[in-house]
């Protein structure tokens, strides 16, 4: 029994751990609070724009951000660098454009936001 | 992203699963019997250094690439074991390149054995006249086994008419100064006898002791953790050590 627990139950609950880790992207990037619900905001940012309200558009963009910084360090073990950071880059760009008033330029960023965040931990 | 965390918790995955998959391959593997065994041991070690390390792609597609090679040598591991002929055609067979003293040149040739190969092998088996040679055969890792001829085998107790003492295998009682219970019980000894073969040989306690072993006719070998040699052999050149 003790064979049994040691050489086969531990391995595969080993296994069981790393995979979780690996594959938990998809499930961690989900929203668990009301700071970290990244599309939430970022459909807030789209209708501000359209409503023509950049002070409110600004503030959701920023909510934006801060909220893609929670879950990244959760995501962070399970997806690519280069998805963090394309995330992080077109974030970063609405934010210029939102500030500018650009909103087609703003419009734009918002759906490469979303499509890099479909792909994430896929 | 916190790349020494990340780097650090995807290195523990590979390490873990590296050694999970290694222990389920087993011994074979770890041989290394033919040069495709050390290719594949190189490619899955490969695939793990990534895994550990490559940042830019996530860790899923490594670890699967790991699992992938790893199913692939345990099928071709079970293959070899119950098909001889699958195995001959796998891994080769070994080969005879010294037959009753002559060199088999057709043989060398197909196999891309220099001469200057054999006689290094030769060499490393301590054989520097290859005269002495009765066979040599290749073996699956490239190795070269050899029989010397009968006037040239070293003299054994049984050529001598002399009956040998049987010396089996030594059982450890004490390791790194921890007494071995299991292996006392196992030799019908108890500790108050080990005691006194220690207060023998001047030893107040186990924890003094860094090794001791027993053999089939009970005679014990005890190693201290102070060295009691005067003047030790010392085979350095390199004066910093000192």
């Amino acid at each position: 029994m003790k064979e049994f627990l040691l050489y086969k139950v531990v391995p595969l609950l080993i296994l069981a751990i790393f995979i979780m880790t690996m594959k938990s992207g998809d499930f961690l990037k989900k929203s668990f609070t009301d700071e970290d619900d990244v599309m939430q905001y970022v459909e807030l940012v789209n209708q501000s724009i359209d409503d023509g309200d950049w002070a409110t558009a600004d503030k959701n963009i920023k909510d934006t951000k801060d909220a893609f910084l929670i879950v990244q360090k959760r995501i962070q073990f399970s997806v690519e660098k280069s998805e963090l950071n394309r995330m992080g880059a077109a974030i970063y760009r609405a934010i210029g454009y939102v500030d500018e008033q650009d909103a087609a330029g703003a419009k734009a960023e918002l759906q490469e936001i979303r499509f890099t965040w479909d792909g994430l931990g896929k | 992203m916190n790349e020494t965390i990340v780097v650090l918790v995807r290195s523990i995955i590979a390490f873990g699963t590296l050694l999970i998959f290694t222990r389920f391959l087993g011994k074979q593997q770890v041989s290394q019997i033919t040069f495709f065994d050390y290719i594949l041991g190189i490619t899955i070690g490969s695939i793990a250094a990534n895994l550990s390390s490559d940042i830019t792609t996530d860790a899923w597609p490594y670890w699967v690439a790991l699992f992938g090679w790893t199913i692939m040598v345990l099928i071709m591991q079970k293959v070899a074991v119950r098909w001889r002929q699958a195995s001959v055609y796998i891994d080769g067979e070994p080969v005879i390149v010294i037959m009753n003293g002559e060199i088999m040149d057709e043989v060398m040739k197909k196999l891309r054995f220099r001469i200057s190969d054999l006689q290094e092998q030769l060499r490393e088996k301590g054989v520097f006249d290859i005269k002495e040679v009765q066979y040599a055969v290749v073996e699956k890792d490239g190795q070269l086994s050899i029989l010397k001829k009968a006037d040239n085998l070293p003299v054994t107790p049984s050529d001598m008419k002399i009956k040998a003492t049987y010396r089996g295998m030594g059982t450890e009682l004490i390791y790194d100064g921890v007494l071995v219970e299991n292996n006392l019980k196992q030799v019908n000894k108890d500790q108050l006898w080990l005691q006194g073969q220690l207060e023998a040989k001047g030893y107040k306690d186990i924890t003094e002791v860094f090794l001791a072993v027993i053999d089939a006719t009970g005679e014990l070998f005890l190693d201290g953790y102070k060295d009691k040699m005067e003047n030790p052999v010392d085979i350095t050149d390199f004066k910093g050590l000192k």
